[in-house]
């Protein structure tokens, strides 16, 4: 059984994977049909190419269908559950940075850390009765950093479009999201928290550890694996 | 008999039995217990939109219903099976308990809720063979008596119940709480100058397009920042430190907790008054359950609508029930006032395996 690759099927994800593997010296061949959604890489009959929406590599490598596959990591955070048990992270590949990040309107002059949201979602509720509102899409990573930080006292809402507006559009107090610069959090009149950086996420060759790992899957594996590793570090 | 039928036999005859439905609204749920509930809760959606959720646990929806009533108060229990994600453990499993609401005798309604725990086990033949009991109210007495600035004793009682939690912002509260000193707002916090923290958060608020009546108020944020800067340096002192930790190391026979804190508090200039005469009046009604009881300092339940006692019963080292005071709920539900509410609750599945 061949070795099967997940790769982001558009944009910028797409090329700069494709790029890498090419710098490691694996070609990927364009499809033949441009609506298809497989192909291979050249010289290469033991490695398949599935393109694939970024989430949807996360859910692939998740239940296995996949062996190898380029996401970012907070995808994979997010969206697989014990996500430590299901794949692994083989290795950061320098582009698709953005980080998720929690953020507060800039009005809230009194709120910089993690601290000060937990004190502030506390008395919010003594006095309305209502937990403070924060939209995301990052449901598990959210959840997870809040416990962490011991506050409870809160509701997610679930932001569909650009969760940066959901404070002006009054359906949410705070957001959790991804972004590159800060420019667009700035713009939307929001800051970062001090300590709110929740993962410093970049695109990354992850591995399925429910995948059917065959002797040849193995073998082209650590073949590509090898490969893609040495001309990162060159 | 089968233990379920034991068990919720002997708390009919107790506490009038009522139903409650499976699938439920999981707002309530939500907005209550908090989004640690979403990952624990099964959830579903209807036809026409609404988010339900399969009941996790029985007294929210008792609760609800109570406050949609006109009833002053009642004493009900219930019985059956319960819907939970959870690694490693079943998703479904039974449970009965006791919800006892709007007695104003605290006092007696707190024993009262835990004899029947006992006796209904008893009944059951699964006697526990230790309770645990710890009293929020007292931590609070504590805390109060220390004299902290405003916002450090609220985080503290904050975090009663949540070990790990109360033990790292003691940590964190034994070094200084950082001096902000970047911009004018600070200092503005710093001279107490609160109609010019108003304005620059409402000329904030306006180029952000936020309605200064949702959400948090400018009168709001400019209070909270100038109680942020009047904690600033601030630590807990080693003397404060040790009262809190020694309060919370207390553990001893609950007969013998009133002479231990009467102690405690006499040592460290502390009057525990009428939460002291209270806990001891509980005790004392609690004297022949024929269980070892322990007092417990550090147990509480940190939900925020746990507000008094808090009991842990269990059989051979597995926990079996638990319950206690949680005046806070009612009024998170839609209540107007403040309703007294007391309970227990007992998991099967435990039960079963604590043979």
């Amino acid at each position: 059984m061949s070795l099967i690759i997940a790769i982001p099927s558009k944009g910028r994800l797409k090329q700069d994977t494709m790029d890498v593997f090419a710098k490691a010296g694996l070609t990927i061949v364009p499809p033949a049909d441009e609506r298809s959604y497989q192909t291979t890489v050249e010289g290469r009959d033991d490695i398949e190419i599935a393109f694939l929406s970024a989430s949807e590599i996360a859910g692939e490598l998740a239940a296995g269908s996949v062996h190898l596959g380029v996401t970012g990591e907070d995808l994979a955070r997010e969206k697989i559950a014990g996500v430590d048990e299901a794949v692994s992270f083989v290795a950061p590949l320098g582009f698709g940075h953005a980080d998720v990040v929690v953020a507060v309107p800039d009005a809230w002059i009194d709120v910089d850390t993690m601290a000060d949201l937990d004190d502030v979602a506390a008395h919010y509720r003594q006095r309305t009765g209502r937990r403070l509102r924060v939209a995301t899409k990052y449901w598990q990573l959210t959840q997870n950093w809040f416990g962490q930080h011991g506050i409870g006292v809160y509701r997610i809402v679930e932001s569909l479009g650009a969760t940066e507006g959901a404070p002006a559009a009054g359906s949410a107090d705070a957001i959790v999201d991804i972004t590159s610069t800060g420019s667009t959090i700035r713009a939307n009149n929001l800051k970062v928290l001090d300590d709110g950086v929740i993962l410093k996420s970049q695109a990354t060759l992850i591995e399925s550890k429910r995948a059917d790992w065959g002797h040849a899957a193995k073998a082209a594996r650590d073949d590509v694996v090898a490969k893609v590793l040495a001309s990162l570090g060159g | 008999m089968p233990l379920f039928t034991a068990l919720s036999d002997h708390l009919a005859a107790v506490a009038s039995p009522v139903d409650v439905a499976i699938l439920q609204p999981a707002d309530p749920f939500l907005e209550t217990a908090g989004e640690d509930m979403r990952r624990r809760i099964f959830i579903t959606e209807s036809g026409s939109g609404e988010t339900l959720c399969l009941r996790p646990e029985f007294t929210i929806p008792i609760c609800m219903n109570f406050v949609a009533s006109d009833e002053a108060a009642r004493r009900c229990s219930y019985g059956g099976t319960v819907f939970r994600q959870s690694r490693g453990s079943a998703a479904e499993f039974r449970q009965v308990g006791m919800e006892d609401l709007g007695r104003t005798d605290t006092t007696a309604a707190d024993a009262d809720a835990l004899r029947d725990m006992l006796a209904a086990l008893d009944a059951a033949g699964r006697a526990a063979d230790e309770v645990e009991l710890g009293d929020q109210a007292l931590f609070a007495v504590v805390v109060e008596g220390l004299g902290l600035p405003a916002g450090v004793g609220d985080r503290l009682l904050r975090s009663f119940g949540a070990p790990n939690q109360l033990a790292a912002l003691l940590d964190k509260l034994s070094a200084a709480t950082p001096v902000r000193n970047k911009n004018d707002e600070d200092r503005l916090a710093r001279d107490g100058n609160k109609a010019a923290l108003e304005a620059l958060v409402r000329e904030r608020m306006a180029a952000a397009n936020l309605s200064p009546k949702a959400g948090r108020s400018p009168e709001d944020i400019a209070r909270r920042m100038i109680e942020r800067a009047a904690i600033a340096g601030f630590s807990l002192e080693a003397d404060q430190l040790s009262v809190l930790r020694g309060f919370l190391n207390l553990r001893c026979p609950l007969g013998e907790a009133k002479d231990q804190l009467s102690a405690f508090g006499a040592k460290n200039n502390l009057d525990f008054g009428d939460t002291l005469s209270a806990f001891a009046d509980r005790a004392a009604q609690l004297s022949d359950t024929g269980t070892t009881l322990t007092y417990r300092a550090s147990l509480g339940r940190n939900l925020g609508y746990y507000t008094g006692m808090v009991f842990e019963a269990s059989r051979g080292g597995v926990l079996i029930g638990g319950g206690g005071r949680y005046d806070g709920l009612c009024s998170l539900l839609g209540a107007d006032a403040t309703v007294p509410a007391v309970g227990f609750s007992i998991a099967l599945d435990r039960l079963e395996d604590a043979a």
